[in-house]
């Protein structure tokens, strides 16, 4: 395993494998060791082909502490307005003798395609609505550690599955684990084809989905879906989709409520409630943290 | 002119009720006689075409060219070279070129530059309406008096309905018809692979089956309620096949053409990611693919047509959205179309009248035929040869195609047209 693209690539084994690393960075860092020397002298680029604030400062700050150089680069899409293709692009990287490509791109796919073409290890931080595969393990590691497992959970995940790469991502990995899964949104915001997920229930009734649930998982609105008729208003999504009050009580007890950020407060999640004693969501950012440093080490170790 | 002996091969021509082994003897490019058996006259060249099929030329009526504006691509020489290569004799090249092909002077610069070639029959489609924007007609008469065979906005549909009603009476009552990209470009939104189960598990931006769909019901409507001709291009789903069966039932002038890559592949090409697999229609799932062979059988549809749509490389290794749709066909027809008989999902006589006598006829040219008195205008192939698909065995200018590095089998190894052999494996 060179690159880390797709959750696919993960069997349970190499999932633990992970979270054991995770685990012992962790608790090194917990006693007082914030740098370690497993990437020293190797080079991590970030080309970062759309915007991202934690994605991108969780894996360089998880280089750094691994000793690593590395070199944030804001693609956006200026070499793109310059003709340049993606694959001239990653090769560039590749020559300035980058060891580790950590890339986010707006295309599905793009990590896979570089993957194949670059002898550097790649690392998937978002393609698309494709994969967004180090969310999926954090998510994964988080609820473990919130819970202590997850075989047998409930765990629902709620918003715009359609163009959701967290979603995509998740489904696989929750499901390769053992969970049972739900999937609610809009109609609108379902894929067509939901056979293929490995899912237990879809519905577009939020109440449904969050029923008895271990675990609540609420993905982010993209505002600009609207003007393209996914949805009507966030007044009607924040209603009949967002987390309030009364539908917490819905979940088990014990639940916990995560969501990859950043939070449309108010929207998927009511204001009140984004830091409240059921959420995990500074937990999430902690643990990814620890699970990017962990994803380096395991890519390191194959 | 030839002057040549074809001795063994297996000849199928359903307008003449063959379909046996015969000897064909050429005269300077004159089928002279057609036998059992003919001894060779002193000093003539023997084509052994023991083992090999040998059908009247092929007829494709969609394919792009890029002649003139964007001959980086493809231009009327390399698309020619690719053309007989496939064993096609006669081409229809898109008006899509640019500037588009809707005035009489390109209409003649297109067939002029074929004619200088030399190689196969070049012809012309002209744009619907100017600059293939949709709005105004073109001067559809004096087109046709240049040379234009039929009418098409191919590339993007004739999106108004009313525009479309009006060039359809228009060109019917002329003699001609209107052939139409079907595609509600509002329901394809930014999709670029098929609405199936691998753009939804690959996160790939989806283009839904009913953008197709109900265009081309649009069409069979309208063509029902004017009593004038419509040609369904590159039809790809299955619900397409149902709408068109319906639309011939209730007596519409309906005809439509299939594309081998709708015949062949499915959307788990974008398994790579691979741009290669993008081309307008998408491709589709198994079922569509199952329906279609079983409409081309039938007659619901009626012609096979490439749609060849050569792309340069570098435009190839843009991203997906930016990737222009398209791949090559014109070489790869035959050893699908002939898989297809392999399976039998119908014979060499449909072979033959879906690859060359309907397209010709649908064109108002006559078709090639293998008969004594005729011009040689025919294609000799071997069907059990395989060969692989590559930079070298490619003709055409671009190398765009998801086929690349696999093996195909059947491969043609002449083509006869205007009684001279064009093409030579």
């Amino acid at each position: 395993m060179k690159d880390f693209i797709s959750v696919n690539q993960l069997d349970e084994n190499r999932f633990y494998q992970i979270y054991e690393i995770f685990k012992d960075y962790r608790e090194r860092y917990r006693n007082g060791q914030t740098k370690f020397e497993d990437l020293r002298g190797y080079s991590v680029l970030l080309p970062f082909f759309e915007n991202s604030t934690r994605t991108r400062t969780s894996f360089e700050l998880a280089g750094k502490i691994l000793g690593a150089d590395t070199i944030n680069i804001s693609g956006s899409s200026s070499s793109v307005k310059k003709g340049e293709t993606l694959y001239d692009t990653i090769k560039t990287l590749e020559a300035m003798q980058s060891d580790f490509i950590v890339m986010r791109h707006y295309m599905s796919g793009a990590s896979h395609i570089v993957a194949k073409k670059v002898k550097s290890k790649v690392i998937n931080a978002g393609d698309g609505t494709n994969e967004h595969p180090s969310q999926a393990v954090l998510d994964a590691i988080t609820i473990l550690e919130e819970k202590g497992k997850i075989e047998g959970l409930k765990i629902a995940i709620i918003g715009d599955i359609l163009h959701s790469r967290v979603a995509r991502s998740q489904i696989k990995l929750f499901h390769m684990l053992g969970a049972e899964i739900t999937l609610c949104g809009p109609q609108t915001m379902l894929p067509r084809h939901m056979e293929q997920f490995e899912v237990d229930f879809i519905t577009t009734d939020v109440n449904d989905a969050l029923k008895d649930k271990d675990v609540a998982v609420f993905l982010r609105i993209q505002l600009e879906r609207q003007k393209k008729v996914f949805f009507s208003t966030l007044n009607e999504y924040s209603i009949k989709y967002g987390l309030n009050q009364e539908r917490i009580h819905l979940l088990k007890e014990d639940a916990i409520i995560m969501h990859p950020g950043p939070v449309n407060r108010g929207v998927e999640i009511q204001s009140e409630l984004v830091y409240g004693t059921r959420t995990v969501i500074l937990q999430q950012v902690e643990n990814g943290l620890f699970t990017r440093m962990a994803i380096y080490k395991f890519l390191l170790n194959q | 002119m030839e002057t040549v002996l074809i001795k063994n091969g297996y000849v199928v021509d359903p307008q003449n009720n063959l379909s046996e082994k015969k000897d064909i003897l050429i005269e300077k490019g004159v089928i002279k006689k057609i036998s059992d058996s003919i001894q060779p006259p002193p000093y003539i060249d023997v084509i052994n075409a023991e083992n090999m099929i040998i059908t009247p030329s092929f007829t494709d009526i969609h394919v792009h060219f890029r002649d003139p504006g964007q001959t980086y691509k493809e231009d009327i020489f390399t698309g020619s070279l690719s053309a007989v290569a496939g064993g096609y004799t006669t081409v229809v090249c898109m008006p899509n070129t640019i500037p588009a092909i809707d005035e009489p002077s390109l209409v003649r610069y297109v067939i002029e530059k074929g004619e200088e070639v030399g190689l196969c029959r070049v012809l012309p489609a002209a744009a619907v309406t100017k600059g293939r924007k949709g709005k105004e007609l073109t001067e559809m008469w004096l087109l046709k008096d240049a040379g234009a065979v039929y009418f098409t906005d191919d590339g993007a549909p004739v999106y108004n309905a009313h525009v479309m009603r009006k060039a359809m009476e228009y060109a019917g009552s002329i003699g001609s018809f209107v052939a139409d990209h079907c595609e509600d470009i509002n329901l394809s939104q930014d999709g670029v692979a098929h609405e199936g189960e691998i753009a939804a598990a690959l996160g790939l931006p989806p283009l839904p089956p009913e953008a197709e769909d109900t265009m081309v019901a649009r069409d069979c409507i309208l063509s029902m309620h004017t009593g004038m001709p419509v040609h369904i291009c590159h039809l790809s789903t299955k619900v397409g096949v149902e709408i068109i069966t319906w639309a011939k039932a209730m007596g519409a002038k309906v005809t439509a053409e299939v594309t081998p890559h709708h015949l062949y592949l499915t959307d788990e090409e974008w398994l790579d990611f691979d741009c290669r697999a993008k081309v307008s229609p998408p491709l589709r799932e198994h079922e569509d693919i199952e329906a279609l062979r079983w409409a081309l059988a039938s007659g619901i549809i009626d012609i096979v047509a490439t749609d060849h749509a050569p792309h340069a490389h570098q435009e190839k290794m843009l991203e997906h959205s930016h990737c222009p749709p398209g791949m090559i066909g014109l070489q790869f027809a035959l050893p699908i179309i002939l898989e297809l008989v392999k399976k039998e999902y119908f014979g060499l006589d449909r072979l033959v009248e879906v690859m060359s006598i309907n397209p010709a006829k649908k064109i108002g040219i006559k078709p090639p035929q293998i008969k004594e008195g005729e011009k040689a205008e025919l294609t000799i192939f071997d069907p059990t040869e395989s060969w692989e698909v590559n930079e070298e065995t490619i003709k055409s200018k671009s190398k765009n195609t998801p086929l690349m590095g696999r093996k195909l089998i059947g491969k043609v190894k002449y083509t006869f047209f205007n009684g001279k052999i064009v093409y030579r494996d």
